[in-house]
């Protein structure tokens, strides 16, 4: 008999052979990289599909499909009334549109990579946060897929995603089942600022110490005390080699506003410590009880100029071309209240604003009345335009925006196809 | 008999003569050994059994077995780990707590005592945490948030709605220790460790006992949303037209509150007068009345559910403003004491005889001290708890295959694959829509849909009580590695688990896993030792501990066959073992807030340093846990982090003993606490001397002084290698 049947499957499985898999499991770090480090990076990667993705999520169920191109074309949709949410004209790309005055106000490069994907998130309850990101059918959290597809081509530190600005435990993700932490900026600034003054030379001092501990352990360990011993030398330096020109932009870093998210996300980008991570813009929240909209107002203002900062913080380090950025919220509301003081949960609608170089700026798909309120209309897989029957319908329009997405970061069809079982790409959104 | 060193295990059960040598094939030569030590007595050999391929089974004067097993080949290299290094291990994984040099002495005079120590440290309080920690995950009960239960609580009806920050971390940490809580029970009083898959006890405080009472009352059923309340409410057709008010500085008797012919039947108090409300709600007292409800007509009872938690509703017709903004009464008092809220203890979870009625949510005494519930939802073991079934949520799709899956991979470490599956006694639930006949699919689902049906049987795919005729009536069937068992119930299910032979190797293994960070090997003799001695001690869970961690598997002492084609690594001190490292070490209350629903600031500020260290985690479908083994600069940053808050808590902090003013006292106490190098080793003195010099050029560094100076002293301390890795 085989004495190692059952753990050689297992450890197989996991380890392949010098505990490969699951050092490549266990530290994130590809199993590419672990095996060529200096050569797997440009190797398994091209430029073209060197994307990561900067998905921002709420569980809130922010009235952010209230206000976009394609709510301006039914009277019986409500705006705020304020002026700074006037309907105003602009264009993304070639194609002229119209939406509330924040959006106009994004820099032109930006609305010209920018698309809004009208669809259904197929939930009106807060608790489904989980469920949309996991776009209602799949297995695992879209973000984990799309992490779990990029990770051993960009040959990030890590595989698995992380959060930059979760504000309840419901906008927790995972990765493969396992959560993975809400690591805020301020968490962040805190774990990676080289401390200056009497701090970094006591830092510096401790780093030396630290060396002559190991080496005392080092001097009756075995070898696989020794192994260990290495390793955690080597994430010292790693630790210590980050580029500190980089790190330095965390100092400016002050809260964990979208602000200091755009900039956190940034740098770990630019680090290249992970292909996913999600953040939070808020765009008037559960607004109920909001009354003349004065939150969704507000927030659409403070939000759409957020966007604007995280353009602006990812060109600042070069990466606005490879960088895909998406927003899935947990539900839309209501576009038709019987006033302005509030919007209830809607499941029928959503929109999904998706900008980066690998979209083609436009409008895709966009609103149809529905017995109670209005949803999101049946979308042609080709033009994405909007379609009366046939073409991608309503329940699977969440779908279509997980494929979309997908392709757009380069991923294959066919792994897309098997995490996401509904809808189809729509091909007018993708360059 | 041959050369047999000192250690020597005693099966304790007479009836465990043939134990089971057959993986000791001819790859492993050499001397022999015994394994695993209970007592470290060595009986009288009365008799002995010569075993397959050399092994030795001697039968004791006492009726006890000694199982002597092949050494592995003393050709193969093998770095010995010394009782300096494994008892400070060992030690720190079943408490958190550092080795004393007695406890190592005491080890290295005579091995075998280390049995005896495990048994110690498994006694103590800190044990108990790690423990409860480890369950949550080997049970799959964790990682989940509050959200994940609203199929089975409902949306308004639990604690959703506005967000109640207050007591939804509460009653998630609750739920999640739930289960955990109780396979503690069953260790502390030495009872079957096999009843976590057939209790119908549970360890449950007063407001879970009303939730799973009034989840019951409640009935989503497959075709239901939970979302949009179109279940059949239980509770509305047993109370119809349920009125109840809310008293404001109310003294009505809770023995009249519950009494149907008193007129204050339903008047329920709140201590607190009615002061704050806003104008729209100055209203007293607040009656929930039929077709008061903003949202839906006869809700009442779920506002009252609401209520018990110190929450309020909006009547409409007393408490809303224009009919849009929501306007939230004073809140009043809760029903449960603080006490209350987190007094646990075992309650029996039964479904009710022919014509009983069952238990009420709002019947606080029982609630509060009852020890019985009456529930139409079947409960049994860990698999219908409702944090596995949060967990792992199923639709119209899956139909309950991931539910009985990951049943199967807590239970019996195996995800459903086939390769193990047998002809069931029945293909009655096979789905045709799934798995058409002969197709490649079938083969798997002529197994996994009939054991699938044990839950579909009983359960919604809400959750809730199946009322579904055709499912109720369509019997499960268990037919897995060698057993096959039909069942007319979920109970069934828990019995077919418990009677199966991979349920002990099951746990052994994850055990091997919590420790090591990775698999032993099934077949090896010390595996099977360990395994045998648990089966033979009727389960006992503190035997296999004792049995698997003195073992040549977890102390690495000597050659053993699981490490001959993969050596040992040394892991990292994952989250959760850091934190309670720290915890216990420095006598700091849950320093990471891992399980402290209401942190302080200072506990919030370092569980969110800590969230950046990997922690144990378990995944759909992986028959072993997530471990992370490996110091990324991440864990290194982490760590470095942490330390540096928990030395925040300590260093120049009156009361403790980490004072700048006795730097050297200080730093004999970071050599105990944190290096776990005893004062005769040799590197002692290098390593103190490390300390030293560091704390000394620390206070002479410009800008610094004596207390940033121990306090960089304490982080070294804290980031040294036997602190940040398993077995160093």
């Amino acid at each position: 008999m085989n004495p190692f049947s059952r753990r050689t499957a297992l450890q197989r499985l996991l380890l392949g052979s010098s505990w490969l898999g699951l050092r490549a499991l266990a530290s994130g770090i590809p199993a590419a990289v672990l095996l060529n480090p200096m050569t797997a990076l440009s190797q398994v990667c091209p430029p073209p599909q060197r994307k990561y993705l900067l998905l921002c999520t709420s569980h809130s169920g922010d009235p952010l499909n209230c206000n976009v191109p394609g709510t301006y074309d039914d009277a019986r949709i409500v705006h705020p009334l304020d002026p700074l949410m006037a309907k105003t004209n602009f264009t993304l790309g070639t194609v002229a549109t119209a939406a509330a005055k924040p959006w106009s106000l994004l820099p032109q490069n930006v609305l010209d990579r920018t698309v809004f994907f009208h669809h259904s998130t197929r939930t009106n309850n807060h608790g489904n946060q989980a469920k949309v990101m996991r776009l209602m059918d799949s297995k695992e959290m879209f973000p984990s897929f799309i992490a779990k597809q990029l990770a051993g081509c960009l040959g990030t530190v890590q595989n698995e995603p992380f959060m930059l600005g979760a504000t309840d435990p419901g906008e927790a993700i995972t990765y493969e089942g396992r959560p993975q932490p809400n690591l805020s900026p301020m968490v962040l600034k805190s774990l990676l600022a080289v401390p200056n003054g009497a701090l970094g030379q006591l830092q510096n001092l401790r780093d030396a110490d630290l060396n002559r501990l190991n080496n005392l352990y080092k001097t009756a360990g075995n070898k696989a005390q020794r192994e260990f011993l290495d390793r955690w030398a080597t994430s010292q330096t790693q630790a210590r080699g980050l580029n500190a020109t980089l790190l330095a932009n965390l100092s400016a870093i002050t809260d964990n506003s979208p602000k200091g998210q755009a900039i956190a996300a940034a740098v770990m980008f630019k680090l290249n410590v992970t292909p996913v991570l999600t953040m939070k813009i808020d765009f008037g929240g559960d607004n109920h009880g909001d009354t003349n909209l004065a939150a969704e107002t507000a927030q659409h203002v403070s939000g759409v100029a957020s966007i604007g900062e995280v353009m602006a913080q990812l060109t600042a380090l070069g990466l606005q071309d490879q960088v895909n950025f998406a927003i899935l919220n947990v539900f839309g509301r209501t576009l038709a209240p019987p006033d302005h003081n509030g919007r209830t949960h809607l499941a029928d609608h959503h929109c999904s604003v998706l900008i980066g170089k690998s979209f083609k700026a436009g409008v895709v798909g966009g609103l149809v009345p529905t017995s109670s309120d209005f949803g999101a209309g049946n979308i042609n897989p080709v033009t994405g335009a909007m379609v009366a029957t046939g073409g991608i319908a309503r329940d699977a329009t969440l779908g279509s925006l997980g494929k979309t997405i997908s392709k757009a970061m380069g991923i294959d069809q066919a792994p897309t196809d098997l995490a996401i079982t509904t809808g189809e790409v729509v091909q007018s959104a993708l360059v | 008999m041959r050369d047999m060193n000192s250690r020597v295990w005693t099966a304790i059960a007479a009836g465990c003569l043939l134990v089971s040598l057959s993986s000791c094939d001819g790859d492993i030569a050499g001397g022999l050994r015994s394994v695993a030590s209970v007592d470290g007595g060595l009986p009288q050999a009365d008799a002995s059994v010569e075993g397959p391929d050399g092994s030795v089974i001697v039968i004791g004067e006492d009726g006890g077995v000694i199982i002597v097993v092949p050494e592995v080949d003393a050709g193969v290299p093998w770095d010995v780990v010394p009782p300096a290094v494994y008892v400070p291990r060992i030690k720190s994984l079943l408490t958190g707590l550092a080795a004393t040099q007695a406890e190592i002495d005491a080890v290295i005079a005579n091995p075998d005592a280390l049995g005896g120590l495990i048994n110690t440290w498994n006694a103590l309080p800190q044990a108990d945490d790690r423990w409860l920690e480890f369950f949550v995950s080997a049970f799959q009960q964790g990682q989940v948030t509050f959200d994940d239960y609203m199929d089975q609580f409902g949306y308004f009806g639990g604690l959703s709605g506005p967000k109640d920050s207050r007591n939804e971390p509460v009653m998630l940490q609750q739920f999640r220790e739930s289960f955990p809580r109780t396979a503690l029970y069953f260790v502390k009083n030495n009872q079957p460790f096999t009843k976590v898959l057939t209790t119908r006890q549970f360890m449950l405080t007063p407001p879970m006992a009303m939730m799973l009472t009034w989840s019951d009352s409640q009935h989503v059923g497959d075709n239901a949303d939970p979302e949009l309340q179109n279940g059949r409410n239980k509770f509305r057709t047993r109370f119809p037209n349920f009125t109840w008010q809310a008293d404001f500085g109310g003294t009505v008797p809770l023995s009249e509150t519950l009494d149907p012919t008193s007129p204050n039947y339903m008047h329920w108090n709140s201590s607190v007068p009615l002061t704050s409300a806003p104008a729209v709600c100055q209203v007293n007292p607040v009656v929930f009345s039929n077709g008061t409800d903003q949202y839906s007509p006869n809700r009442n009872g779920e506002w009252l559910q609401n209520f018990m938690f110190g929450r309020i509703v909006s009547p409409a017709k007393v408490c809303m403003d224009t009919g849009r903004g929501a306007v939230y009464p004073q809140p009043p008092t809760p029903q449960f004491t603080a006490t209350e809220m987190s007094t646990w203890r075992m309650v029996t979870i039964r479904q009710p005889a022919a014509g009983e009625q069952t238990s009420v949510f709002f019947d606080l005494p029982r609630m509060r001290t009852g020890t019985e519930l009456v529930l139409d939802t079947p409960r049994v073991g860990f698999f219908t708890t409702p944090s596995f079934f949060a967990n792992w949520q199923t639709n119209t799709s899956n139909q309950a295959r991931v539910t009985i899956n990951q049943t199967l991979i807590v239970a019996m470490g195996t995800s459903f694959d086939g390769s193990k599956s047998i002809t069931p006694v029945s293909e009655a639930a096979v789905n045709g829509e799934h798995a058409a006949v002969g197709s490649v699919c079938y083969g798997c689902h002529q197994t996994l849909d009939p054991m699938r049906q044990f839950f579909r049987q009983a359960y919604s795919l809400h959750y809730h009580e199946q009322d579904v005729a055709a499912q109720k009536n369509l019997k499960g069937n268990f037919a897995f590695d060698g057993v096959s068992v039909g069942g007319n119930d979920i109970y069934a299910l828990g019995d077919a688990l418990a009677a199966h032979p991979r349920f002990p190797t099951a746990w052994t293994q994850k055990l091997c896993v919590y420790a090591n960070a990775a698999p032993c090997d099934e077949d090896d003799p010390d595996f099977i030792a360990a395994r045998d001695a648990f089966v033979h001690d009727n389960y006992n869970f503190r035997t296999l501990v004792r049995a698997l961690f003195s073992s040549p598997l977890v102390t690495l002492a000597k050659p053993t066959t699981t490490f001959l084609n993969d050596p040992p690594v040394v892991s990292i001190v994952r989250r959760e073992q850091m934190c309670a490292l720290l915890s216990n070490r420095l006598g700091l209350n849950d320093i990471c807030a891992l399980s402290t629903p209401a942190p302080t600031a200072t506990q919030t500020a370092t569980g969110k340093l800590a969230a950046s260290l990997p922690g144990a985690a378990y995944s759909r479908g992986a028959e072993l846990p997530a471990l992370p083994r490996e110091p990324t600069l991440f864990y290194r940053l982490g760590v470095e982090q942490v330390c540096n808050a928990a030395a925040a808590q300590v260093v120049d902090i009156t009361g403790q003993p980490f004072q700048s003013a006795q730097p050297d006292a200080a730093i004999d106490l970071l050599m105990k606490t944190f290096l776990e190098v005893q004062v005769n080793d040799p590197r002692y003195a290098d390593m103190r001397a490390v300390l030293k010099s560091h704390f000394t050029a620390a206070k002479m560094t410009s800008g610094s002084d004596a207390k940033k100076a121990l306090t960089s002293t304490f982080v070294l301390a804290c980031m040294a290698p036997s602190n940040t890795g398993s077995g160093l």
